[in-house]
């Protein structure tokens, strides 16, 4: 504000002038700002008058319009998920009415008519419940996944098809908090089956070209970027290594030598099928990382005392991915290419021929388009293949074309180690203890029983069916089967009668190891066997499937059996039920408590934004005041002089 | 004899020195009114008289001897450097007033709300990423951020033009100043020539004259014996004597816009202004102008290369058939990284995925193409195996590799893709998972991105998706539910900007907004403080030579009574003359 000063000597006509205009220009002015602001309602118009209020409102409004956005967002999971949570109380009472006609049926004074009926009924719940699967909220499914276009359940060929995805869809509900907003079908419905599992691993080996994001670190994390820093002791000293943007472990030891090149250290990297090692040559050197990095111990090489003999990185972990080339597989072993195997899901079968195939990709886009209703992917932690069943009411079986393709990939249903107690979908085999069990009619018409007790693998079977024929002096070996699955009785009696696996002491045993009813008569000498390890899936709808075909075929343990996974199954949709109304509350909580977060910044910014008018108006009063004040002293002085008292 | 003659002689000297001294007064009283005027006073002084008797000195009467300007040059030299400060600060304070409008967004229209906006679209696209109506939003909400970009840029560069057009004008008018002292200065020395007394008018007016042109440049003036003064700019003379060595504004293009600069008409030699409406002008025009518009074009690419970089990696609703880069490389044999290459973003060895879709069974068949920027030569298109990658040799790689796409490199050196028929392609993902593209090509060269353009002038969105808006990359695993690269979209509004790194894209446009206000809030005190010292100055320079009328009355009444006096001691020596007179009868 110009003041002018009051330490001068004379007072001319236009000096008092231009105190005049000059008080008269900033008191207009005052009036003028504090009647904008008073019209504007704000504490200040432009933000130069006051910077730091200006910035600390835009500070605001963004965040308002920030938290603003992610209660819309939790108000979008809120109504997805709202959606979901009603569809699940229907499917809970569809569970619950399916499960009560199961127990009433169950009982023997039922007749065969009114399980027909019966039948008749589940079967159209079951539709009910693909309706309610299908279900749409504004235009996507509720129950597909991440595929919120695609009809997620279809009456496919054999079964009702999940052709979903099994992904979660996520809403931002803060900047670094994602919320999943549905459950995929496949984990409601159960509509894909648990994977095939064998202890098959098939980690690859480290290339040139495996890239550093596809490994697993030697501390069991991804290996971050960073900085090496070498110390070649009384040789080249220390020099650094950027591995800031390496791509592959190739890049990676390259980036080494170059660096120790460049520095004049005698130090050579290379890379080994599970790591990188590095070769001191002579004097003695540490590794560590660059200030707070951990891409030394990422990479197995942290050595933070100098050593002088090679030294050996800790072992690296390359996942499997889609691009990884076939012969790397399983620690470099590889696979058998050449044999294939042979898929049965239901009624489909296709037998696979990955001859050709170079990557994983190969593979599984050949398992995938074989259009027998399975899906593959690489499992979560990258170490092999899962296949899954996709259709409910089917069963899927993976065996071997007369080689070991299927068991490299960890894909076979069955093998000789797979445990008797699983088999049947977890009934297990039928084992009279103390008895025996089965009995096998060779060609020759002899014949010897097999006592199962101990049994716990299939291949114990296998040897104690081999022991009792070698006792019995018996010529019929049991072996596993080389193509599909299932154990093979081969008789080399050279008789012409029938081979043939009967049931010993009402033991279930042979039906249950899928050598009974089989018979091999004739020039045949072979007995095959069921593979009995199939997998499906065991959700509500292939439960469904089953009561009903069960009712339609008057089998009273089928029905005690599906009413049994019914039950289960209601407590498996209660919990998904309770996951999704906690992810509801979630939401609404979280949506109140934006809103809130909302309203106390919309405070803050009114604070900062706002006018305080009383002391608006009261500058405004005072700048009133002072313009009157000038304008009625400057004519009274300016009226003053002498010339008046002339004449 | 001497009682006759030097008396008379006495009332007379009285009676027109009063009258002279009168006059100076009524001048004074009729210039009161006038700000250039300098207030005379008339010197009047005693006159040397004949003896009486043997050593009696009674003296002669008065003379006006001189009328003299009253003031203080120093002051005046002072007033002069403050009119100089004022003028600029209020020449940069208006300027940043409009910049401050520009940037100001308490509104709620700027570039800041649209840029805070824009992001959000990106949430609700990742809500419903198969929405189109939510994907319209977002083409829109983009073409209103680019929208704002050129807007913006457009005001600063027009301000920045406007500032510099009145430098032009400026520099005119000091020229015309500079010859007009030149030629008061002849004036004055010829009129002032031989005598004591200063040609006063023209003296005001030429004092008028510099204070004009102080406004405009910071000037010195040096007095000289002749009453010429001259008129230094810095330490070069503008005006000498009877001389002006003219001034000349020289219009220059430099980049993109003109910048005016100030030239000796004679030597062409610039001239350095410390201060002065031009000076404060030019500083406008470059400081808060046309720097800012660079800030606005830095902030533009790194809205356009953060945002492409993560677009990239995702997939719209539907795969591609075709697709070409939006941005061209200069020599499609340079290695890309470098600067015969000519891209705008970071390119660093790496590779991508490219998914390769059979549009009848939807099988994925995923490639990754490597990129090689390891300081070696550029390899060749025929051997793309060795050395660093080029455009060329990524496309022969490509194509290579690659079943059911074919690279090429168009006749304006980008890069397309075009599927065979029966198959499309997506990128960034390889048929299960997502896949970054960890060498940045693909955003460099502006395949599958946002935003096409390089500054705040051209950006605008990319063609491919106007087009299409379903192509915008929303999904990381080509679902359509799938919103995870539209979430990653939107938490660039708060992240640390990868191209800028001081902060993230609003925080960083928010902070140029401030640091707008802050100037102008600087300006405007700048202006508030010159402004009070030149008044203050003013004030005493007014104190010193403005004229007080109750003082010219007191003087006047003082002259009056003197020359009243006068008359009266004449008639009383026309008396005294009579009675002698009478004697002789």
């Amino acid at each position: 504000m110009a003041v002018s000063p009051v330490n001068i000597s004379r007072v001319s006509q236009g000096l008092r002038t231009n105190f005049v205009l000059d008080a008269l220009r900033r008191n207009q002015r005052d009036l003028f700002l504090s009647e904008s602001q008073i019209s504007s309602g704000r504490s200040f118009v432009v933000p130069s008058e006051d910077p730091a209020r200006a910035a600390r409102s835009l500070d605001l409004s963004e965040a308002l319009l920030r938290q603003q956005q992610f209660a819309a967002n939790a108000m979008h999971g809120d109504n997805f998920l709202s959606a979901a949570d009603s569809a699940l109380s229907d499917i809970n009472a569809l569970l619950v009415e399916a499960s009560t006609i199961a127990s009433q049926m169950v009982g023997s004074l039922s007749s065969r008519e009114e399980r027909e009926a019966e039948a008749e009924i589940i079967g159209s719940m079951r539709r009910q419940l693909i309706m309610v699967g299908n279900r749409e909220f504004n235009g996507r499914y509720l129950f597909g996944g991440r595929d919120t276009l695609t009809r997620p359940f279809v009456d496919g060929v054999g079964g009702i098809l999940y052709q979903g995805d099994v992904g979660e869809m996520f809403t931002r509900l803060s900047e670094d908090l994602s919320t999943a907003v549905n459950v995929p079908g496949s984990e409601l419905f159960g509509a894909l089956s648990d994977p095939i599992t064998t202890e098959v691993d098939l980690t690859p080996i480290l290339t040139d070209g495996t890239r550093l994001d596809d490994v697993t670190g030697a501390n069991g994390q991804a290996v971050p970027r960073g900085t090496l820093v070498f110390n070649e002791v009384g040789g080249a000293g220390v020099f650094t290594v950027d591995l800031s943007t390496v791509d592959t472990i190739g890049d990676v030891v390259e980036a080494i030598n170059a660096a120790a090149g460049q520095a004049g250290a005698n130090v050579t990297a290379s890379l080994s099928d599970t790591g990188i090692s590095v070769e001191p040559g002579g004097d003695a050197v540490s590794i560590t990382d660059l200030s707070n990095g951990a891409i030394a111990s990422g990479l197995g090489l942290l050595t933070p005392t100098p050593s002088s003999t090679t030294i050996e990185g800790r072992a690296l972990t390359a996942r499997v991915t889609r691009l990884t080339p076939v012969e790397a597989l399983a620690a470099g072993a590889g696979i058998d290419l050449e044999s294939g195997f042979i898929i049965t899901n239901g009624t489909l079968s296709a037998t696979i021929d990955i001859a050709e195939a170079t990557t994983v990709q190969d593979i599984i886009n050949t398992i995938n388009n074989a259009g027998v209703n399975v899906l593959a992917r690489i499992n979560e932690s990258g170490t092999g293949i899962d296949v899954f069943n996709q259709a409910s009411g089917t069963s899927l079986a993976i065996g071997e074309n007369d080689g070991t393709t299927a068991t490299d990939l960890g894909i076979r249903t069955m093998n000789t180690a797979t445990p008797l107690s699983s088999l049947n979908f977890g009934d297990g085999v039928g084992n009279l203890s103390g008895q025996t069990d089965l009995q096998i009619m060779a060609k020759d018409g002899k014949s010897f029983e097999v006592n199962l007790d101990g049994a716990a693998t299939i291949g114990d079977v296998i040897d104690l069916i081999n022991a009792a024929a070698t006792a019995a002096t018996v010529a019929v070996e049991a072996a596993f089967a080389t193509t599909g699955n299932g154990i093979r009785i081969e008789d080399k009696t050279g008789g012409t009668g029938t081979l043939r696996v009967a049931l010993a002491n009402l033991s279930t045993a042979g039906i249950d190891l899928g050598l009974h009813p089989q018979t091999a008569g004739g020039t045949a000498v072979e007995l095959l066997g069921n593979d009995v390890n199939p997998t499906r899936t065991e959700g509500i709808i292939g439960a469904l499937t089953d009561l009903e075909n069960a009712l339609r075929g008057d089998d009273t343990p089928g029905i005690a059996s599906a009413g049994d996974r019914l039950d289960g199954l209601r407590q498996e949709v209660t919990r998904i039920h309770g996951i999704i109304g906690a992810r509801a509350q979630t939401m609404t909580a979280k949506r109140q408590q934006l809103e809130d977060a909302a309203l106390t910044t919309k405070a803050f910014l009114s604070q900062v934004q706002d006018l305080d008018f009383a002391e608006a108006t009261t500058r405004l009063q005072g700048a009133m005041t002072r313009l009157q004040a000038t304008l009625q002293t400057s004519t009274l002085v300016s009226n003053l002089s002498l010339l008046d008292f002339l004449r | 004899m001497g009682l006759m003659n030097s008396s008379l002689q006495i009332g007379r000297s009285a009676i027109l020195s009063y009258q002279s001294a009168l006059q100076t007064i009524g001048n004074n009283i009729s210039s009161a009114g006038s700000p250039d005027y300098t207030r005379l006073t008339p010197q009047l002084d005693p006159l040397q008289g004949e003896l009486i008797g043997r050593d009696l000195q009674p003296g002669a009467g008065v003379a006006l001897t001189d009328i003299h300007r009253v003031i203080d040059e120093a002051l005046e030299g002072r007033v002069r450097l403050a009119i100089g400060q004022q003028e600029g600060a209020a020449a940069r304070q208006s300027a940043l007033a409009q910049v401050e409008s520009f940037y100001d967004d308490l509104s709620g229209a700027g570039l800041g709300s649209r840029l805070s906006e824009f992001w959000l679209l990106f949430d609700e696209l990742q809500n419903t990423p198969e929405d189109p109506a939510i994907r319209d939003l977002v083409i829109g909400g983009g073409r209103q951020l680019a929208e704002s970009f050129h807007t913006l840029r457009g005001q600063l560069g027009a301000l920045g033009e406007d500032l510099d057009g009145q430098i032009e004008q400026l520099v005119n008018n000091a020229d015309d100043l500079a010859r007009q002292i030149a030629e008061l200065n002849g004036e004055i020395s010829t009129a002032e020539a031989g005598r004591r007394s200063q040609a006063t008018s023209l003296r005001d007016q030429r004092d008028a004259l510099i204070r004009k042109l102080s406004e405009l440049m910071d000037v010195t003036v040096k007095e000289q014996p002749n009453g010429a003064v001259n008129v230094y700019v810095g330490s070069e003379a503008l005006v000498q004597g009877a001389d002006s060595r003219g001034l000349l504004a020289v219009h220059s293009i430099e980049g993109e816009f003109g910048r005016t600069s100030v030239r000796f008409e004679d030597t062409k030699q610039q001239v350095m202004l410390g201060g002065g409406k031009i000076a404060g002008l030019m500083q406008a025009r470059d400081e808060d102008a046309y720097a800012r518009i660079a800030g606005i074009d830095e902030l533009a690419a790194a809205v356009i290369a953060d945002l492409n970089h993560v677009h990239a990696d995702g997939q719209g609703l539907s795969p591609f058939t075709e697709v070409t880069g939006e941005f061209d490389v200069l020599n499609a044999a340079a290695a890309l990284d470098s600067a015969a290459a000519g891209l705008q973003t970071t390119v660093t060895s790496g590779g991508f995925y490219v998914t390769v879709l059979d549009t009848a069974t939807q099988t994925p068949v995923a490639y990754r193409i490597e990129v090689t920027l390891d300081g070696t030569p550029p390899s060749t298109a025929t051997d793309p195996s060795t050395g660093s990658t080029t455009l060329d040799s990524l496309v022969s790689a490509f194509n290579e590799q690659v079943e059911g796409v074919t690279a090429s490199v168009t006749s304006d050196n980008r890069i397309a893709f075009a599927a065979d028929t029966g198959y499309s392609f997506v990128f960034g993902f390889d048929g299960q998972a997502p896949r970054a593209d960890s060498s940045g090509i693909l955003a460099a060269l502006g395949v599958n991105v946002f935003f096409s353009g390089t500054n705040a002038a051209n950006i605008g969105v990319a063609e491919t998706i106007a087009n299409d808006p379903s192509l915008i990359a929303a999904a990381s695993v080509l679902l359509p539910g799938d919103g995870v690269n539209a979430g990653r979209m939107a938490s660039l509004a708060t992240e640390r900007s990868k191209t800028l790194e001081q902060g993230s894209l609003t925080e960083l446009f928010q902070a140029a907004s401030n640091a707008t206000a802050v100037s102008a809030a600087g300006a405007n005190a700048d202006a508030d403080a010159s402004s009070s010292i030149l008044s203050a100055l003013q004030a005493q320079k007014e104190s010193i030579s403005g004229v007080n009328l109750d003082e010219e009355a007191v003087a006047m009444l003082k002259f009056q009574r003197a020359f009243q006096g006068s008359a009266r001691f004449l008639t009383v020596v026309d008396e005294l003359l009579g009675e002698l007179v009478s004697l002789i009868r």
